[in-house]
């Protein structure tokens, strides 16, 4: 918590708006025990606080006590106080203070996920841009608080991140822990795989499971983790290989024509007038870009499956023999 | 005359505009409130600040206000709202800020830290009462015992990796709960 933070928190608690744990806080910190509550260099110097504040008394009680402050005056600079506190002056405690902060104060968490198909791109608040596979989510604070920036994956996902000194990156998936400062890499971690893994396009890359370190990865490293029996495997690849999907937009891979329209009207919300019967045993792979039109994607999916389609309006379209 | 009545009674001559009394209630008091004032402030200066605006505030309020129930516990109640505003304008004042951020901001934070780690140990505690039997044991004697993995294997009479594969499937058990550095701090060695 830094002095912004506690400014924060004292005002909401003298008008009566803060959290209950704001307000067990400060109430905590006012019945804390202080061990210098006798604390007089002498006899004297008692004394003479004593006679000093009994003679303010007698001063303020003589001229009627004027308040030490107008209201409208207090008022302003309280106002001023809000917004020095929207323009969120950085400052840089350690670590441990963050997390106690995020959890008075939590920084909201955004999550984005792809389905069977479709392949997404983030941009984080520092710049890093993350490429999420299919079936994939990636979750992600709205802004950055402190000395760490760190994401959690679900699957599979391509990190370009941005380097910051001084600030690491983390990615949490649910058996490793990746942390680098600026490289690109990818991260593999799915529910249905055996093993978890890291593949390194550029830079450099720490891994660990817990608190274990699997390995520190440079480029065209990967490491390979078995989540059954905790064994973990560094091996050379091709990462430039690895990445084909990256900029990618759709993949099939021998999918039925029916589950590949269902993606398409998802992606560009259209409906098909098509029937199980033009549909069935049909089956399509191919790789799609984001420079791909739709008319591109139809074309090449309806000469593939030997089918023909027409755009009736904006968004539909009909699949015909 | 007036060291004899009680803080009650002196309060009843102050409703009758008598400074004597009021100052006799001062001398009586003023002492405890200061130190109060200057454990928390860390200021001697804000303390005897804080002390006059309390005593300020009775006399001002002496014909409106009732106070019921101990007079003292009034004085505490009084005194802790003038600490707060007290703080809030310190806050406000540019050259006290610097203060506030090296004497007063770090027990905010040790107050903080407290409150979480009490917090956190009660959910984590309702979350060990829920865990299977055997891993029960093993946390507890990892987390309470501070036992290694390895003295932890010894004492159930288990292989270490079982202790291990335990462990560490009851921090991922955890995990969610708190904040994963918290939990690393709770069980470092695991």
């Amino acid at each position: 918590m830094d002095l912004h933070e506690l400014q924060q928190i004292i005002h909401k608690y003298q008008q009566g708006t803060a959290t209950p744990t704001e307000t067990q806080l400060v109430e905590a910190w006012l019945l804390q025990t202080t061990n210098d509550e006798s604390a007089w260099s002498s006899p004297t110097e008692r004394a003479a606080t004593e006679d000093r504040i009994l003679t303010k008394l007698r001063a303020g009680i003589g001229i009627a006590a004027p308040r030490r402050r107008s209201i409208w005056q207090h008022r302003l600079l309280r106002i001023a106080a809000m917004f020095l506190l929207c323009a969120g002056a950085g400052y840089a405690g350690y670590q441990y203070r963050y997390h106690l902060l995020d959890y008075v104060d939590p920084i909201e968490r955004l999550t984005v996920s792809t389905g069977m198909y479709d392949i997404k791109q983030v941009i984080l608040a520092d710049s890093t841009v993350i490429t999420l596979a299919p079936q994939s989510s990636l979750t992600y604070p709205r802004k950055y608080r402190g000395q760490s920036r760190e994401v959690a994956l679900h699957g599979k996902g391509y990190f370009n991140v941005n380097r910051h000194p001084g600030q690491p990156f983390w990615v949490h998936t649910k058996s490793i822990d990746v942390q680098v400062l600026g490289t690109s890499f990818v991260v593999n971690d799915q529910p249905q795989d055996s093993t978890a893994g890291v593949s390194v396009l550029t830079g450099k890359v720490n891994v660990r499971h817990e608190q274990l370190l699997l390995g520190v990865l440079t480029a065209n490293k990967a490491v390979s983790f078995n989540k059954t029996n905790g064994t973990s495997r560094i091996t050379e690849i091709d990462a430039a290989g690895e990445m084909r999907w990256v900029d990618k937009h759709l993949v099939f891979e021998t999918t039925a024509l029916s589950e590949v329209l269902k993606a398409l009207a998802e992606q560009y919300n259209i409906v098909f007038q098509s029937s199980t019967n033009i549909e069935k045993g049909k089956v399509f792979t191919g790789e799609f870009t984001a420079k791909d039109s739709l008319t591109d994607i139809l074309d090449i999916i309806t000469i593939s499956t030997g089918l023909k389609y027409q755009l009736l309006n904006n968004h539909t379209i009909k699949i015909y023999r | 005359m007036y060291t004899e009545l009680t803080d009650l009674e002196l309060l009843e001559c102050i409703k009758r505009d008598d400074v004597n009394a009021f100052e006799a209630l001062y001398r009586r008091m003023w002492e405890k409130l200061f130190l109060f004032a200057q454990g928390r402030l860390k200021s001697k200066a804000d303390a005897e600040d804080v002390v006059q605006q309390v005593f300020m505030n009775i006399w001002e309020q002496r014909a409106t206000k009732n106070i019921v129930g101990s007079f003292s516990n009034y004085l505490f109640t009084a005194v802790r709202y003038e600490v707060i505003d007290h703080l809030a304008v310190m806050l406000e004042d540019h050259q006290q800020r610097a203060h506030v951020e090296a004497h007063i901001l770090p027990g905010f934070n040790e107050t903080l830290e407290n409150l979480l780690a009490k917090e956190m140990d009660k959910e984590i505690s309702v979350h060990i009462q829920n865990m299977p039997e055997q891993m029960q044991r093993i946390f507890r004697l990892s987390r309470e015992e501070q036992l290694t993995p390895e003295e932890i294997a010894k004492t159930l009479a288990i292989t270490e990796k079982t202790v291990r594969n335990q462990l560490s499937i009851a921090v991922n058990n955890l995990r969610p709960l708190v904040k994963e550095s918290l939990v690393l701090l709770l069980i470092l060695h695991t």
